[in-house]
C-alpha cells in the first residue's frame, strides 16, 4: 500500500482534519528535535522548540502551499525562522542586562552540560550560525542542496559553496580542539 | 525614554493591526483580584490610576473574530465569548476573571491596562501565554505560567512559577509582608531591587550559578549558607521574604540603579 | 589540482557514495604529505558525521503536542458568529497614541506616597500561633508564604503549627508555598515529626525544584529512609533528568 505523504496530510490538516497532524508530528518530532538540539546544545530549549514548532505548524496551517515535496522544506523554513527569533531575542536579552548591571557578574558560558556531549557536538559549537544549519542541515538531517537552497533563500551552487567550506572549518576545529 | 518607549509601543501595536477591544469598570477596591487565564500569544498588562479596565486584543490567527454591529455573545467550543476579544468574563464583588474560549488558529496577542492596585492573577498552560509583560502594577501578583515573564515597578507581593522561561523582576518598592517568591525550572531569574531594601533571603539553583550584589548576614537559623549554588540570610535588618529557586537556570539579586 | 580542490573532490565523492577520487586527487594527494594528513583528518571527519545517531525526543515533548492538538481539535469545529465592537485602524491609533501620552503623564507625577502593605502582624506567644494558624489557611498565596516563613522565626513552634506546616508541604496546590514550608521546616528537621513529613513529602512531590530542596535537606541529614523515595525519583521516566542525577548521587552517599 501506498504511503500517504507529508503534504496530503498536511493539506487535509489545512482543510480543518486536524486528526492529521499527530502522523507528521510522528515522521518529524524526533528529527526536528534533533536539529534544535544540534544548533542550540540545549535539551530543555530544544524541547520548547520543538513544541512551539508543531504549534506554529498548526496555527499557521492556513499559510502552507501544498506541492511535491514541500512540507519538509516549509516545516524547516519555520524552524529555522523560530531558532532566529530565539537568537535575536537572545541578543537582545544579553544586551538589556549588560545595561542593567550584569557587567559586573562573571557569567560562565551558557553550555548545557552532557554526559553524552561529543567532541563533534563541541567542534560543531564552535562554528559560525551560518556555518552550524547548513551542516547541520545536510549532514546530519539528510536535506539535499536543492531543499535547503529554498529554506535558506540560496541558489544550490551556494549552498554546496557553504557547506563545503563549514566542513572543512569545522575540521580545523575538530582536530585543534583533539591535540 | 523608557515612558517614550511605551507610548510608541502602544501606538505601534494600534497600527500594526485592527484592535479590538473590551472596557469595564472594575475600580480596586482591596482585595479585588482580576484573574487571567490562559490568553494567547503576547501578553502585556500595565497597571494605572485609574478605575476601568481595558482589554485590546490583537488577532493574528488565520481567522478573525467576526464582529457585528449587535453586542451578541460567541459561542466556542472552549466556551463563551462574552467580551468581543476572545475571552470569557465572570465576575463577583471580588473577583472578575477572563478566560480564553479561542482555538489557537484564532489566538493574537492582548494588553491590558487595569487598575494598579488590583491583585493580579495570571494563569496559562504551555500552548497559550508565550510571553508575558507587566509594568507598574501596586498589587500582588500570582503568576502560574510555563514561557518567559518580565515585570518592572512592581511594589507588591510576587509569587511566580514557570517551567522554561526566562525570569526579569524589577521592584521599585520591596515591602515586609509581601514576600517575592519565583521559581523558573530552566529559565534564568534576575530580581533587581532597590539598594536599600532589608530582607530574609534564600536563593539557590541545582545547576546553575547564583549571584548576589547584597551582603549577606546570618539569618533566623543563625547560619548563613553560601556554596553549592545556594544563598540563604539577611540582607540589612532582614524582613521582606525573597525565595528564588531554579533547577538549572542561573539566578541574580542586583541593586537597581538610583 | 590542489590541495582545496582535493579536499573538495573527498567531500564530493563521500556524498556521491564513491569508493574512489578521481585520478587528478590521487596524483595530488600521493605527492603532498601535508594534504594527506588534512584527507585522513577529513574522512575521519565525515565518517564521524556519518555515524550520528538521532537522539530520542523527551516524552514530554508528545505530551505537550497531544494535548495541544486536543485542544485545539475542541475548539476549532464551533460555530462562530457574532462578536461586536471593532476598532477602526486609525481611531485606535489615536485613542491609544493618547493613552499613552497619559499614561506617560502619570509615571513621571506618580506620587511617591504608597499605600501601606498589608501584612501578617504578628504579636508574641500564642496568638502569634493563632494567627499564623489562620493565614497559613489563608487564599491569597503570598500571605500564605508570608506565614510559613513566620514560622522559622519560633524558637520552639507549637506541635499543632508544625503539623499544617506538614500538611501545607504536602497539599498546598501552590508550588511557592510547598517551597516556603521545606524552608520553614528545615530548621526543624531533627524533629521526628518533622523527619517523617519531610519525606512523606518527597515521595508525592512532582515539582522539580522542590523535589531538589527535599533531596538535598534529607540527605544532608543523612537519612537513610529516604532510600526508597530517591530510588523512586530516579527510575520515574517522567522525573525531570537534573533530578535523577542528584538522587542518584545522594543516594549513592548514603
Amino acid at each position: 500500500m501506498q504511503e500517504i505523504s507529508d503534504e496530503t496530510y498536511m493539506e487535509r490538516v489545512k482543510n480543518g482534519q486536524l486528526a492529521n497532524m499527530a502522523p507528521l508530528f510522528e515522521r518529524y518530532h524526533v528529527r526536528m528535535y534533533n536539529f534544535f538540539l544540534q544548533l542550540t546544545h540545549d535539551k530543555a530549549l530544544s524541547q520548547e522548540l520543538s513544541q512551539e514548532l508543531f504549534y506554529r505548524v498548526l496555527r499557521h496551517r492556513s499559510g502552507y502551499r501544498p506541492a511535491p515535496g514541500s512540507f519538509k522544506k516549509w516545516i524547516y523554513t519555520i524552524a529555522r525562522n523560530l531558532h532566529i527569533d530565539y537568537r535575536r531575542e537572545q541578543v537582545r536579552v544579553r544586551s538589556d542586562s549588560v545595561g542593567e548591571g550584569h557587567e559586573n557578574i562573571a557569567v560562565p558560558p551558557e553550555r548545557y552540560t552532557e554526559t553524552d556531549y561529543s567532541r563533534l557536538d563541541g567542534a560543531l559549537q564552535e562554528l559560525d550560525i551560518e556555518q552550524r544549519e547548513v551542516l547541520v542541515m545536510s549532514r546530519y538531517q539528510g536535506l539535499k542542496y536543492e531543499e535547503i537552497a529554498v529554506i535558506l533563500g540560496l541558489s544550490v551552487n551556494a549552498v554546496k559553496v557553504r557547506v563545503h567550506r563549514s566542513i572543512l572549518a569545522l575540521r580545523k576545529v575538530y582536530f585543534k580542539n583533539n591535540q | 525614554m523608557k515612558i517614550l518607549l511605551i507610548t510608541i509601543g502602544f501606538y505601534c501595536l494600534a497600527v500594526t493591526g485592527m484592535a479590538q477591544e473590551f472596557q469595564l469598570k472594575f475600580p480596586a477596591t482591596p482585595g479585588r483580584r482580576i484573574k487571567l487565564e490562559n490568553l494567547g500569544g503576547h501578553v502585556r498588562v500595565m497597571g494605572y490610576a485609574g478605575t476601568e479596565i481595558m482589554i485590546r486584543f490583537f488577532p493574528g490567527g488565520n481567522r478573525k473574530i467576526q464582529t457585528t454591529t449587535t453586542p451578541v455573545n460567541t459561542v466556542y467550543a472552549l466556551g463563551t465569548d462574552n467580551t468581543g476579544v476572545g475571552l470569557f468574563m465572570e465576575k463577583d464583588t471580588g473577583e472578575i476573571s477572563f478566560k480564553n474560549v479561542l482555538p489557537l488558529s484564532m489566538a493574537g496577542d492582548y494588553l491590558l491596562k487595569i487598575p494598579e492596585k488590583l491583585l493580579l492573577s495570571v494563569v496559562s498552560d504551555c500552548h497559550h501565554l508565550k510571553k508575558l509583560n507587566i509594568v507598574d502594577m501596586q498589587g500582588d501578583l500570582d503568576i502560574r505560567i510555563c514561557h518567559a515573564v518580565t515585570i518592572e515597578n512592581a511594589e507588591g507581593a510576587i509569587v511566580l512559577t514557570t517551567i522554561a522561561g526566562k525570569v526579569d523582576v524589577r521592584m521599585r518598592l520591596l515591602q515586609k509582608g509581601k514576600p517575592v517568591s519565583i521559581i523558573s525550572e530552566t529559565g534564568n531569574i534576575t530580581l533587581t531591587i532597590p539598594p536599600d531594601v532589608a530582607a530574609d533571603l534564600r536563593m539557590g539553583s541545582a545547576a546553575g550559578t547564583v549571584h548576589c550584589d547584597f551582603p549577606v548576614l546570618p539569618g533566623n537559623n543563625k547560619k548563613t549558607l553560601q556554596g553549592d549554588n545556594q544563598i540563604s540570610g539577611r540582607i540589612g535588618s532582614g524582613g521582606a521574604v525573597i525565595h528564588l529557586q531554579s533547577l538549572s537556570g542561573r539566578i541574580f539579586l542586583q541593586k537597581s540603579k538610583p | 589540482m590542489n590541495c582545496e580542490e582535493t579536499m573538495a573532490a573527498i567531500i564530493d565523492a563521500r556524498e556521491k557514495g564513491e569508493a574512489v577520487l578521481s585520478t587528478e586527487a590521487d596524483l595530488h594527494l600521493a605527492g603532498c604529505a601535508a594534504c594527506q594528513k588534512e584527507a585522513a583528518e577529513l574522512r575521519h571527519l565525515l565518517a564521524e558525521m556519518d555515524n550520528t545517531v538521532f537522539k530520542p525526543a523527551p516524552a514530554a515533548l508528545g505530551k505537550g503536542f497531544y494535548d495541544m492538538l486536543s485542544a485545539e481539535m475542541l475548539s476549532a469545529d464551533n460555530p462562530v458568529k457574532i462578536s461586536r465592537r471593532y476598532a477602526y485602524l486609525s481611531a485606535a491609533a489615536c485613542i491609544i497614541f493618547l493613552a499613552g501620552i497619559g499614561f506617560a503623564t502619570l509615571l513621571i507625577n506618580r506620587n511617591t506616597n504608597k499605600v501601606a502593605a498589608e501584612r501578617v502582624t504578628v504579636n508574641n506567644g500564642g496568638e502569634k500561633e493563632n494567627l499564623l494558624l489562620t493565614h497559613i489557611q489563608d487564599p491569597s498565596s503570598a500571605m500564605r508564604i508570608q506565614a510559613v516563613n513566620e514560622v522559622e522565626s519560633l524558637s520552639q513552634p507549637d506541635p499543632k503549627l508544625v503539623t499544617v506546616l506538614i500538611q501545607v508541604l504536602n497539599k498546598d496546590s501552590n508550588s511557592n508555598v510547598r517551597m516556603a514550608a521545606v524552608y520553614a521546616l528545615s530548621k526543624f528537621a531533627d524533629d521526628t515529626r518533622v523527619r517523617n513529613g519531610l519525606i512523606g513529602a518527597l515521595e508525592k512531590e512532582t515539582e522539580p525544584v522542590i523535589q531538589v530542596l527535599l533531596i538535598n535537606l534529607l540527605a544532608d541529614k543523612k537519612e537513610e529512609r529516604v532510600t526508597h523515595a530517591l530510588q523512586t525519583i530516579i527510575q520515574n521516566p517522567a522525573t525531570r533528568r537534573q533530578v535523577q542525577e542528584i538522587a542518584g548521587n545522594k543516594l549513592r552517599a548514603l
